[in-house]
This record gives C-alpha cells, sequence and structure tokens, in this order.
C-alpha cells in the first residue's frame, strides 16, 4: 500500500474516476426499460432493470464525494493543486521509469502479450514455456539494469509477432497449415533464449540454464495432468500439444484412440 | 435431537468415506497442496480454492467438496509454517501467530510451536465442524420465513460489513470496493427481463461475468505482480526441530480454546471477514484475558493457541451462512459458492432441504480433513519447509500460469482470459491505494441475489417499501445497515467520542478511577 500522504493524493484522483464511473452507471441504466411493456409483461418502476444500477451509480457517485472530500481535508488544496498537476504534467513530461515501475511494467507487459497474444494463436507449450522464460530470467538475477534489456528483448521480440498477426499473415498461413503460428512462436521463444542468455553474461550461464529447464518442464508437466487426468483442454493445442496425443494415444495407448 | 441424527449420519458418511481409496487420497492430496500453499507467502487460501475448483469440474460433487474443503482447511493452517520459521504469514490469517511464533522458533523451539498450531489448527477445525451441524439447520429453518425483502437486506449488509471490517485504510473505500463489485454482477442479460446489462453489444457478455476469473485476476495477478515488483525474497527459515503433538501444552489452555473457537465460529458466520479478522480478534481476546500479558508478542504460547484455534474453526463458521443463506462467510468460502453453483447445488435455505446427505457429509470432509491436518503436520513437516526455499521468481511465474489454466478451463473460454487480465491489473492498483478484495469479491457474489430479491420484493409489495419497516428481521437489519453507515458519519464519532469520555468519567465520579 501506499504511503499515507500518496494516498490521499490518489484519493483525491481516484475519487473522480469513482463519480465518473457512478454517474456513467446511472446514465447507461437511464436506457433501460423502465415504466414500458417488455415482451407483453408490463414493467412498472420497481421491476425494472434499471433499478439496482440506479442505487449502485448513486451510491458510488456519493461515496466517490466523501472520497474526495476526505482526501482535501487531509491534504488541502495544495494537495489538489499537486493531483491537477500530475494530471497535466501527464501529458507534457515523461519522466523515466523508476526500478518499482521497470519491474511492474515487465510483470504486466509479460502476463498481456501471453494473454492476448500467445495463448490464443501458440500453442500452449510453447506459449507458457515463452511466459515462463521471460518472468524467470528477468526475475530471478535481482539485477534491474539486466531486467530491463530482457524487458526490452522479449517487446521487440513480440513487435514481429504482432505485425504477423495484424496483418492477418498469421490466419493465411493457418488456413494452409494449421500449426503455422507454432513456428515464429518457437522462433522467437528460441531467439529470446539465446540473445537473454547472451545479455546474462558467462558467469550466470548455468542459473540461467537451469531456469530454461524448469520453463520447458513445467508446461510438459501440466499438460499430461490437465489434458489426460483431468480432461482440461488448453486454449491453443498446437504443434507441440499435438505432438503429445500422438504419443499419448498412438504410442502409449493405441485402444483409446 | 436433529443434532445427534445429524451426528449419526455424519458418521455414516465419515465411515463410507473412509472406504473410498480415491476420496482419502484426494483428501490428503488437497490437504498437503493446501498446507503448501499456506506456507507459501503470496499463496492464499482463496487462491488455492479458486485454482483447484477448477481442477474439479469433472469430479463428482462428494469428491469435489473433499478436495476443495481439504485444501482450505490446509491452507489456512498452513499459513502457521511461514510465520514461525520464516516471520512472514503466508496467509493473512497467520498474521497473528507470527507475533509469537517467530520468536518462539528464535529461541530454538519452532518444532513444539509447530506441534501447538497444528494440534490447535485440528481442534479448532472441529469446533467449527460442530458448529456448522449445529447450527446450519436452526438458521435454515429461520431462512425459511424470510421474505425477498430480507435476503436483500442480508446481502446488503453482508457487503457493508465487508466493506467495513476488512478496509486497511478508509471504511468508504470497502465500500466502494463492494459497489463496484456489486456493479460487475450486473453485467449480462438480467433474470427477471432477460434484459442486457452494460454488456456494450459484446455476446460474450450476455450470461454474466464468471467469478472464478475474476477471483483467479483478483487475487492471484496482484500477488504476483506485488511480488515479484517489490522483490518479497524469503528470509532464513528457522531449524524446525522435532514436531510432536504438544496436547499438554495446547489443553492446558482450554479456557483459550473455548473462547478462540467461540470468536472463530461467529466471526466466521459474519458475511465476508475470514480468518485473519477472526485470528486477531482472538489474540486480542486473548491477551486481554490472560495473567501474562506481557509475554503476547515475545513468545506465548497461548497467543499461538488462540490464533490458530480461531483461524480454523473460522472455516465451519463462514458455511454457516453459506449453507443455509448463500452468503458467503469468508472470501474462501465465497470461492466455494462457486464451486457448489459449477456441480448444481444452490447454496440458500433450499440446499439442505434438497439434499440432505450434504451437511453431514460437509461435517465428515471437516472432520476428516482435520486428521489429515495433523497427520500431515506432524509427520511430513519437513517435507513442507522445503517448499519454503522455492525462489519467488520461479514460483511466481507458475502461479501466474496456474491462473491462466483455472481461468480458461471454466468453459474452455478464452474471453474469460481477458477479463482476468485486466481485473487483476486493476485490482493491484486498487490494493495499493488501500481498496479491500475482498468485498469487492463478496459484492460481485451477492449482487444477483440482492438485484433479485429488491425486484422481487417491491413486486409482491406492488412498490411499497413498508414491509422492510414492520417485518422483525427486516427491521432489525434495516437498522443494523443505518448504524454501519452512519458510524462513518463525524457527528456519529463526536457521540462515541462524548459516551466514551462520559464511560470514562464514571469510575472518577465513585472515588476510584484516574480522577485522584
Amino acid at each position: 500500500m501506499l504511503p499515507k500522504e500518496r494516498l490521499r493524493r490518489a484519493d483525491i484522483l481516484f475519487s473522480f474516476l469513482v463519480v465518473l464511473a457512478g454517474a456513467a452507471i446511472v446514465i447507461n441504466a437511464m436506457g433501460f426499460p423502465r415504466g414500458a411493456e417488455l415482451s407483453g409483461v408490463r414493467n412498472d418502476w420497481y421491476v425494472s432493470p434499471a433499478l439496482m444500477p440506479y442505487v449502485i451509480g448513486t451510491g458510488l457517485v456519493l461515496m466517490g464525494i466523501a472520497l474526495f472530500f476526505t482526501g482535501l481535508k487531509e491534504t488541502g488544496t495544495q494537495g489538489l493543486r499537486e493531483v491537477l498537476g500530475s494530471i497535466g504534467g501527464l501529458f507534457i513530461r515523461r519522466p523515466a521509469p523508476g526500478a518499482g515501475s521497470l519491474r511492474f511494467l515487465a510483470v504486466t507487459a509479460t502476463v498481456v502479450l501471453t494473454v492476448f497474444l500467445y495463448m490464443p494463436r501458440v500453442d500452449f507449450v510453447i506459449s507458457a514455456a515463452f511466459l515462463l522464460v521471460a518472468l524467470m530470467t528477468m526475475f530471478a538475477f535481482e539485477d534491474d539494469a539486466l531486467l530491463r534489456r530482457l524487458l526490452v528483448l522479449y517487446l521487440l521480440l513480440a513487435a514481429p509477432m504482432i505485425a504477423y498477426f495484424a496483418s492477418g499473415l498469421g490466419a493465411r498461413f493457418e488456413e494452409a497449415f494449421y500449426y503455422a503460428s507454432d513456428i515464429p512462436g518457437g522462433l522467437f521463444l528460441v531467439l529470446y533464449i539465446l540473445l537473454a542468455a547472451r545479455t546474462a553474461g558467462r558467469e550466470r550461464r548455468r542459473r540461467f540454464l537451469r531456469l530454461v529447464l524448469i520453463a520447458f518442464a513445467v508446461p510438459l508437466i501440466l499438460v499430461p495432468v490437465f489434458k489426460y487426468l483431468l480432461y482440461i483442454p488448453f486454449p491453443r493445442e498446437g504443434g507441440v500439444v499435438a505432438l503429445m496425443d500422438y504419443v499419448r494415444f498412438d504410442l502409449l495407448d493405441p485402444v483409446q484412440e | 435431537m436433529q443434532f445427534l441424527t445429524l451426528l449419526g449420519h455424519m458418521a455414516a458418511s465419515t465411515g463410507s468415506l473412509l472406504i473410498s481409496p480415491l476420496a482419502i487420497a484426494l483428501l490428503f492430496a488437497s490437504v498437503f497442496l493446501g498446507i503448501v500453499f499456506g506456507a507459501l507467502p503470496g499463496l492464499t487460501a482463496t487462491l488455492g480454492v479458486a485454482l483447484l475448483t477448477t481442477v474439479t469440474y469433472g469430479l463428482d460433487s462428494t469428491l469435489a467438496m473433499v478436495s476443495l474443503l481439504g485444501i482450505y482447511v490446509g491452507a489456512v493452517y498452513g499459513g502457521s509454517y511461514s510465520a514461525v520459521l520464516i516471520n512472514v504469514p503466508g496467509t493473512p490469517a497467520s498474521a497473528a501467530t507470527a507475533l509469537d511464533g517467530y520468536p518462539l522458533a528464535c529461541r530454538g523451539e519452532a518444532g513444539k510451536a509447530l506441534g501447538v498450531t497444528t494440534t490447535a489448527s485440528a481442534i479448532g477445525t472441529v469446533v467449527g465442524m460442530i458448529a456448522v451441524i449445529a447450527f446450519s439447520p436452526i438458521i435454515t429453518r429461520l431462512a425459511l420465513q424470510f421474505t425477498s425483502f430480507e435476503f436483500f437486506l442480508l446481502a446488503f449488509f453482508g457487503i457493508l460489513i465487508s466493506g467495513s471490517l476488512v478496509t486497511p485504510d478508509l471504511v468508504l473505500k470497502g465500500w466502494i470496493a463492494g459497489f463496484l463489485g456489486l456493479f460487475l454482477s450486473l453485467v449480462g442479460r438480467d433474470r427477471l427481463q432477460s434484459f442486457p446489462r452494460f454488456t456494450f453489444g459484446l455476446p460474450q457478455l450476455d450470461s454474466g461475468i464468471d467469478v472464478v476469473p475474476i477471483l483467479l485476476g483478483a487475487f492471484g495477478i496482484p500477488q504476483m505482480i506485488g511480488t515479484l515488483k517489490d522483490r518479497i525474497a524469503i528470509k532464513e527459515v528457522q531449524k524446525l526441530g522435532r514436531i510432536l503433538p504438544e496436547f499438554r501444552t495446547v489443553l492446558s489452555r482450554f479456557p483459550d480454546i473455548v473462547r478462540s473457537s467461540l470468536i472463530g465460529v461467529g466471526i466466521g458466520a459474519v458475511p465476508g471477514l475470514g480468518e485473519d479478522i477472526a485470528a486477531w480478534t482472538s489474540y486480542g481476546a486473548a491477551k486481554k484475558a490472560s495473567k501474562h500479558p506481557e509475554e503476547f508478542g515475545k513468545g506465548s504460547y497461548s497467543a499461538i493457541v488462540a490464533s490458530e484455534t480461531a483461524n480454523n474453526s473460522c472455516i465451519g463458521g463462514a458455511l454457516i451462512p453459506l449453507y443455509t443463506l448463500g452468503i458467503p462467510g469468508s472470501p474462501p468460502a465465497a470461492m466455494l459458492l462457486g464451486a457448489l453453483m459449477l456441480h448444481g447445488l444452490t447454496p440458500g435455505p433450499l440446499l439442505l432441504i434438497e439434499n440432505p446427505k450434504f451437511l453431514p457429509e460437509t461435517g465428515a470432509i471437516l472432520l476428516l480433513a482435520a486428521a489429515a491436518m495433523w497427520v500431515i503436520g506432524i509427520f511430513l513437516a519437513k517435507q513442507v519447509v522445503k517448499v519454503l526455499r522455492i525462489p519467488q521468481p520461479v514460483l511466481m511465474p507458475i502461479v501466474g500460469l496456474l491462473c491462466i489454466i483455472g481461468s480458461y478451463s471454466l468453459g474452455n473460454n478464452i474471453f474469460n482470459l481477458y477479463l482476468m487480465v485486466p481485473i487483476g491489473i486493476v485490482a493491484y492498483f486498487l490494493g495499493e491505494m488501500g481498496y479491500p478484495i475482498a468485498p469487492l469479491v463478496i459484492g460481485m457474489i451477492l449482487g444477483p441475489m440482492a438485484d433479485e430479491s429488491l425486484r422481487r420484493a417491491l413486486m409482491v409489495s406492488q412498490g411499497s417499501f413498508a414491509p422492510m419497516f414492520t417485518r422483525p428481521v427486516s427491521l432489525i437489519l434495516v437498522i443494523l445497515i443505518v448504524l454501519t453507515v452512519a458510524s462513518q458519519f463525524p457527528f456519529a464519532k463526536k457521540l462515541t467520542d462524548r459516551l466514551a469520555v462520559f464511560t470514562k468519567k464514571a469510575p472518577a465520579a465513585c472515588g476510584d478511577g484516574e480522577g485522584k
């Protein structure tokens, strides 16, 4: 949690958002049926689907106002001026992120790209290994300079993937060959490992290798457990999962096939 | 009489579970997993139950409950390992234990301290189990008399009281979190008229937002971000030594056990509070009642008995409102609610009537889980401690991956993943700004009940709010809500201060106070 003084300034800022959210809920609910007939049923005000949104929206507006005054009471008008200044400052200057912000950015960027870019399009084992390799190598060495370089590397490798899928190339190749997207996904994963190992330096190579092994072992253990024992599928079952299916159903237990 | 009959059924259920190797294997595995989850700082009982919920989808409801209650009981107890050995509570529920457990470990009594926490936790779980069996039928009978007004007010009161008591900063923030949860629960087609609310034209939102991805996002992602961002490292683990059951140490503190169990059950039964508040309240009460309060915080066995008995007895307490009213007593119980619904069981007054075997089965599972926890705690503690040595930068990404699988596996819906991540990031910022997450989840779970009950109640009364004030239970709930809200206004605070001054002056007037 933030220190108390910063907390109150954050409260002032957040109170605006709460009031806006509450007002937006009320305004949106005004479009819901009230006192009219819906599907042949007379809809009085108290049956309206807008009733609860009105209660919640009004509640949020009132609580947002109360939060604003609580923040103002403790920080004074100086606090309000600083908050407004910081909002303005967002559009003028962009200071370099501190170590904490960088680490936050590294975790969120990796998770967001995994969920929105890799998981739906690239084989689960490759996507999962990429997530684990990236996060483990970025954070295990407790070196912010290395973290910054590895984050840049990870983002640089994600950029062509975004372009590949955004341009429609990914979908077109997949029509011809279902596992097509696994190829660039796997390639970028290998590239990341090689370049990150170089960036990490020779003295860290042993530990780096151990992390890579863990990152690959985890999805390779999770797939059989979830898919074959618990019958839980994965967002994208590409080439690697298909290979595991082949081993499981065709080589080990052909009767089930 | 009914209590004895239920105990008889419970004995039969215990027997049938004991002769099922699969049930016993699942029980031990889930309790062990729960202890590991609880022991690892950053992983909570709620997250453990949430992750396991998705895995138990394919099991029948009894085996699913064995797994879920097993991990719940194990995780609440498991927090004491890191609390005693590294002075970092594995779960918020064991924060009070760390105050006295760690000084004991530093004195070379870690093994004895863990023996005490193990036995105290097992006793607490059993007392909680007795409370569920004893009180659930009574509350069910009472709840059958409730009308929609009472259910609306109960849901509303649950959100407010949860917001008031679990907030780390301003009470207002707890309420805002609760209202945000209520709003999330409204997304989708409303159940009375099937009108789409706040779906923004997205067909994926038509059926509403699933609780599991929200829970995994709200509890899992912020933990991962926070632990990696703040570089939370595990300190040196204290030497464990030999673990014995320590019956004599525990039972010599019988009054502490009784008091703490009752506090745990009572707090568990209040919607949305949970094990951490039970442990702290019990710790405070034990300190007040102790002949040696100066020993608290320096390594007192009474302190760890109090906190550990209370947090585990809270589990049973939290199940009472869940089973009888459909209102979860704690965040992990909120997750259990989602799990029950996945298995076709709707918590509420009809749950125990439509499923008469359910309550005895729960009692049997809690009893066996307490036994499994005790056995693992005494004989496998050294294996659990090894888990504490896993570095966080290795563990947390794996937890993130499990959250991804867990969110997706519910309905095999990629949209759940798309919801989980932003919710997780927002929950992280809310946590940083002092907003509690539990009321948000409670709001989301109780939202549909509040919405439907209010509208149904007004339909019956033709738009009149009068029954709210003429029905006794309704009126009590209205008064409680008004008092909860009014207590936050300056005039109420001034009034309480004046009353406090008045009560302080009273002894002085009698001639034996501080005034002399």
